[in-house]
């Protein structure tokens, strides 16, 4: 039975830092993260309250998520 | 010894030992002094952190760095000019016991690595994320936290001015917090200097004094 789909990939909802945000299925976290700027090295991420190691960026994100990251930057 | 300016100054148990900390209450003292506190990197973050923590009252430290005090350090490190080629952890251990000459210090002049840290830092309530690679402090927060500690880190301290950027940010469900701009990078054309690394140190101490008394972060 064919499936009609409205695009490529459909959309879903999560937040982003507290402020909502519409995604398309199927997006990795390591992707939304690249698309605002934050480069693997420097960035640490939680969804729903966990931190992220290297290898859960790659983790595709859900609806209802609740994603927050920010920038680890040199100086101490 | 006993200043005696202290008004619940119990002559009683631990009357020999030095108080410094008259505006706390016995039970507020004996947390503090009971906590152990963790700190990865004893520079310009760690060193002014560890001054504050040991003024507050917290008394067992777990200090770890590798370096040597240089001549770029005093610009904003607690370290003085005389010690300049000691190991860090070494000349701060000197130097915290200048404050309060009694003080339970672990001081470990080693690597903290992704292998290691939990080793280290496991015995620790808190550990202080005061390193100054992004590389560093990135590995330290995804293994303490993994490991379920408490990670209270720093992120954004380069430069000059902007005091109100300076902000503490709560994540992982209170079990990681980080203070800073998280975004002025030192690497980037942002030079560290005393006054903004040392606004952030003490916010690091004051999130883990609250942290221990209940009080909000």
């Amino acid at each position: 039975m064919n499936k009609i789909r409205k695009g490529a990939r459909d959309g879903m909802k999560i937040t982003f830092n507290g402020t909502p945000q519409e995604v398309a299925d199927g997006t990795a976290v390591a992707e939304f993260l690249a698309g605002r700027g934050f480069k693997p090295a420097e960035v640490v991420a939680e969804i729903n309250g966990e931190i992220l190691n290297a290898e859960e960026l790659g983790r595709v994100l859900g609806e209802g998520d609740a994603l927050n990251a920010f920038r680890v930057v040199a100086g101490g | 010894m006993r200043s005696g300016l202290s008004p619940e100054a119990d002559p009683g148990e631990g009357a020999a030992e030095m108080e410094i900390n008259p505006y706390l209450s016995r039970e507020q003292r004996a947390i503090l002094a009971n906590a152990r506190i963790g700190i990865a990197g004893a520079g310009g973050l760690g060193s002014n952190c560890a001054m504050h923590l040991v003024r507050s009252g917290i008394r067992h430290l777990v200090i770890a760095d590798f370096d040597r005090v240089s001549e770029s350090n005093l610009n904003r490190q607690f370290f003085f000019a005389d010690q300049i080629g000691r190991k860090k952890v070494e000349a701060l251990g000197v130097n915290l016991l200048r404050i309060v000459p009694e003080l339970d210090l672990e001081l470990l002049a080693e690597e903290v690595t992704g292998g290691n840290a939990v080793t280290l830092f496991g015995a620790c309530d808190i550990v202080i994320e005061a390193f100054d690679s992004a590389a560093a402090k990135q590995m330290l927060i995804r293994t303490m936290t993994a490991a379920g500690k408490t990670v209270v880190a720093a992120s954004g301290i380069g430069g000059l001015g902007r005091s109100n950027a300076l902000r503490l940010h709560r994540m992982a469900g209170g079990k990681l917090y980080v203070a800073g701009d998280l975004e002025s990078d030192v690497a980037g054309g942002f030079d560290p200097f005393s006054p903004r690394v040392g606004i952030v140190a003490a916010m690091q101490a004051n999130t883990v004094i609250a942290l221990l008394l209940g009080e909000e972060p």
